[in-house]
């Protein structure tokens, strides 16, 4: 005897979402790892600078969690091609369709850009409670809960939007191969022409600046939202168009 | 500048690489991965309430709302006033009675005397030389280095502290928390602000009224007005 179930969608995506999240647990540790490494490069200070007055010198070196946070993006970017890499993989133990598997490992990359984004900017906090505590001499500006959840709204975005730029290059390059050498062959060519022209249209400038020079958190919000959904459509219409294993 | 670009692309590429290479072999169980992830949200969530208690505790200085008191003493300098220095501290003093009708202010080591001197006429001659050292910087052991005071046959001798070299650390905001608010980061860190800390130091010298005071080259002094 023979049954035959229909399996909608989002059950579908669920499932896939719960396997795939159980099967990248590892980038949890890998991020642990990036940020303890960042961690202990920012120890020493990221900016340092001297000043005088009569025979004292006063060096000061700031404390800031920027590196842990532009490493921990780059960890993103790379959960993301991580992500699009294992999806044919991880795909095939279910009945699926392109769209669910897509589906899924979006929210596996949601789940991942949150908790990047969170604990990047609470280690920051956590190397100057340390600092605090094993160094003389030590001043803050009052870092209020209410910027702490700013920062981590603002990391947890931007984890967000490097992780959906890593799985949309990790698609393009399954489509084919070929991709992964010419965009980011591309892209630099197009950084290093633009760093030489002066006067010139500075595209990727530009799409940075569209980014960086945001200081409304609700519009900037609204723009990466923007941006990652773009991605990620992109993403499933290429995924749609593709073998079903190659 | 086109190398430090090029150096720069190249170093988060081979960071990218390295990353996607170290993260594609990092592969432990769930269990470990849920014992590795519990212990690191342990330690952030306590690092958070470890960074607040000690901001209210005061174990660190907080550096919040301090301006750089350049103005304050630019109107210092000008009047030799020092009620025009906001958030002065006392670093020294010293007294001495002396019954000379004249005295010398010189810096004791030949050496200039780096600190401002500011000379306030008293106006009971009380046959006493009060001496006060006051900073405007921040209240740290280091930078609480006060000159040293004597008075020795008719001359006020000021010498220099002995040199010291002082290492801050200053938590500034995130490059994430600074582009939504106006915080200390890494690009706005100047000399103000480190100026700020260590502050402006001054001795004030308060004179009886009779007393004739030479002064030497090697010592600035302002005068009261």
């Amino acid at each position: 005897m023979m049954s035959l179930s229909t399996v909608n969608l989002l059950t579908n995506a669920r499932r896939q979402f719960n396997y795939k999240l159980k099967a990248n647990a590892g980038l949890f540790v890998s991020l642990l790892a990036v940020q303890m490494l960042a961690a202990l490069l920012s120890a020493n200070g990221t900016v340092s600078i001297g000043w005088g007055t009569g025979n004292s010198v006063a060096y000061l070196r700031l404390i800031s969690g920027d590196v842990i946070i532009i490493f921990s993006l780059l960890w993103a970017f790379t959960a993301g091609l991580t992500v699009a890499a294992n999806a044919q993989r991880y795909d095939f133990v279910f009945v699926t369709n392109r769209l669910s598997s897509n589906l899924s490992s979006m929210a596996v990359l949601f789940i991942l850009s949150a908790g990047g984004g969170v604990s990047a900017t609470l280690c920051g906090i956590l190397l100057r409670a340390f600092l605090i505590i094993t160094k003389d001499g030590f001043i803050f500006t009052n870092i209020s809960p209410y910027v702490l959840l700013i920062g981590i709204c603002s990391a947890v975005l931007y984890s967000l939007l490097f992780s959906a730029v890593g799985y949309f290059l990790g698609i393009l390059a399954q489509r084919n191969k070929a991709y992964a050498i010419l965009l980011p062959a591309l892209f630099l060519g197009l950084l290093f022409v633009e760093a030489r022209s002066v006067g010139g249209t500075r595209h990727i400038l530009s799409v940075i600046h569209f980014f960086i020079r945001e200081s409304s958190l609700l519009i900037f919000a609204l723009k990466i939202l923007l941006t990652v959904a773009l991605l990620y459509g992109a993403a499933i219409l290429i995924a749609s168009k593709m073998e079903v294993r190659q | 500048m086109t190398g430090i670009f090029a150096g720069g692309l190249i170093i988060i590429i081979v960071l990218i690489s390295a990353g996607h290479f170290v993260i594609s072999r990092i592969k432990p169980s769930l269990s470990q991965t849920r014992i590795f992830v519990g212990i690191y949200l342990l330690l952030l969530i306590f690092a958070v309430a470890a960074f607040y208690c000690l901001d209210k505790t005061g174990s660190a200085l907080v550096l919040e709302n301090r301006g750089t008191g350049e103005n304050e003493f630019q109107r210092f300098l000008e009047t030799g006033r020092v009620e025009y220095l906001k958030g002065l501290r006392k670093l020294g003093r010293w007294s001495f009675t002396y019954r000379g009708q004249d005295l010398v202010l010189r810096s004791a080591d030949k050496e200039h005397f780096w600190t401002t001197v500011v000379v306030e006429r008293k106006e009971a001659g009380d046959e006493t030389i009060e001496v006060i050292c006051y900073t405007t910087g921040l209240q740290l052991p280091e930078t609480d280095n006060p000159p040293l005071v004597k008075l020795k046959d008719g001359q006020l001798l000021l010498t220099n502290p002995p040199p010291v070299e002082i290492n801050f650390y200053v938590a500034g905001y995130d490059f994430t928390m600074t582009q939504f608010t106006a915080g200390i980061d890494a690009n706005n860190v100047s000399h103000e602000l480190a100026q700020s800390i260590l502050g402006n130091q001054i001795v004030l010298v308060r004179l009886p009224g009779h007393l004739q005071l030479i002064v030497d080259e090697t010592v600035s002094v302002v005068e009261q007005k």
